[in-house]
């Protein structure tokens, strides 16, 4: 990954809920630049559109330093692949598809059952036959959508699934916001099974240690 | 035990009480991520032993003091301000939701994304975004308008019209 421009101008911008495509006017030197930049950062997955024209958000992953971020590209590629379906959007559509899926379950889940820190309220799953996953969910009643609670993600070839604490801890990294304490919990629980870490205001890292179950 | 019926045993221990942080998201929105540890504000502070005597735990922890409930369940107490907003008007702003059981008094919409947005570590901004996401036309601007600074009050509408189809 080279490095990135956007991410320089999205980073001095500090986080918050929503930007305003006009913020990075000033910062990026023009308005078609601006826009460049968004679009570029929605390809590596940092930035989405929301329902209003020209406001985004930004997954807190885009203040990772640099040589975090190129670790965290496979899974934000598998996130913005991510397909979400719902039936009765509960509880039940997530024993369901830990019945009938099959793959690596990752994020809310995986956290949960690696930390015990944060309940999980989304089912990822990675999976190799993707489609095929697909069909069989809806042809159980599931509907595709953006609200449901399972969610299936493409796993790719040479995706760094050797070490799954790793790759869970980095999927986590990437996803952000509240998936960012599950990553801070998996490190101080299985940081030496971690060869990539990322970086956390050391507040955010007292608060995690402070709750983590005894 | 689930941390619903804790915090109504909460509420009835404690009595004059306002769940704020993640738990008050929850009474908000339903189901969603949150840790076992519960936020909350106090109309009139406790005394180390007035909690002991409730059965509550009182803990020093990383040279901090930790309460715990009798079921060993975090409380995080605020008696003064939450980010910023004054204790009296938590109060005089909360709302009655039902969680399991019973009644508690939670952190109104309002106060709750000035406080998340204020605050706005990863886990606050997410809140606010899932917050102005599904009851962005449910704020009060008047209520906003009272707790926050005018640009913290633009900024929000920024982003609960951002949100709004």
């Amino acid at each position: 990954m080279k490095i990135e421009p956007s991410l320089a101008v999205v980073q001095a911008l500090g986080q918050k809920p929503v930007y305003r495509a006009s913020e990075l006017f000033g910062p990026a030197g023009s308005r078609a630049t601006a826009y460049r930049f968004i679009r570029r950062l929605q390809e590596l997955g940092l930035a989405a559109e929301t329902q209003r024209r020209g406001r985004f958000t930004v997954r807190s992953s885009a203040f990772q330093p640099y040589q975090t971020l190129v670790h965290l590209l496979p899974s934000l590629r598998a996130l913005k692949q991510a397909r979400y379906f719902g039936r009765a959007y509960d509880e039940s559509d997530v024993n369901y598809a830990r019945k009938s899926l099959r793959g690596m379950v990752t994020l809310d889940y995986r956290a949960y059952e690696l930390t015990r820190f944060q309940t999980p309220h989304i089912f990822f799953v990675y999976t190799e036959d993707f489609d095929q996953q697909a069909k069989s969910l809806r042809s159980a009643g599931f509907s595709e959508g953006s609200k449901g609670r399972v969610a299936i993600l493409p796993k790719e070839q040479g995706g760094g699934f050797e070490n799954e604490i790793q790759r869970v801890y980095l999927d986590c990294l990437a996803f952000g916001g509240r998936s960012t304490l599950d990553a801070i919990a998996i490190e101080l629980l299985y940081g030496d099974q971690l060869s990539v870490r990322g970086e956390f205001p050391t507040d955010l890292v007292l608060k995690v240690r402070e709750d983590l179950p005894a | 035990m689930s941390l619903e019926s804790i915090a109504v045993m909460v509420s009835r221990d404690l009595k004059e009480v306002v769940f704020v942080g993640a738990f008050a998201v929850i009474c908000h929105i339903g189901p969603y991520r949150r840790t076992r540890d519960i936020d909350l504000a106090l109309a009139t502070p406790l005394s180390d032993e007035e909690f002991e005597g409730l059965g509550y735990r009182i803990f020093r922890e990383s040279g901090k003091k930790v309460i715990r409930t009798p079921e060993g369940v975090k409380l995080d107490v605020y008696t003064r301000d939450v980010s910023g907003i004054p204790v009296s008007e938590v109060f005089s702003t909360a709302v009655v939701k039902r969680v399991g059981s019973g009644e508690i008094r939670a952190m109104c919409l309002e106060a709750l994304l000035i406080a998340k947005m204020r605050a706005s570590r990863p886990q606050d901004i997410e809140d606010v975004q899932t917050l102005c996401r599904r009851l962005g036309k449910a704020v009060r601007w008047v209520v906003v308008d009272a707790l926050a600074t005018p640009m913290e009050s633009a900024e929000l509408k920024n982003v609960v019209s951002a949100f709004s189809r």
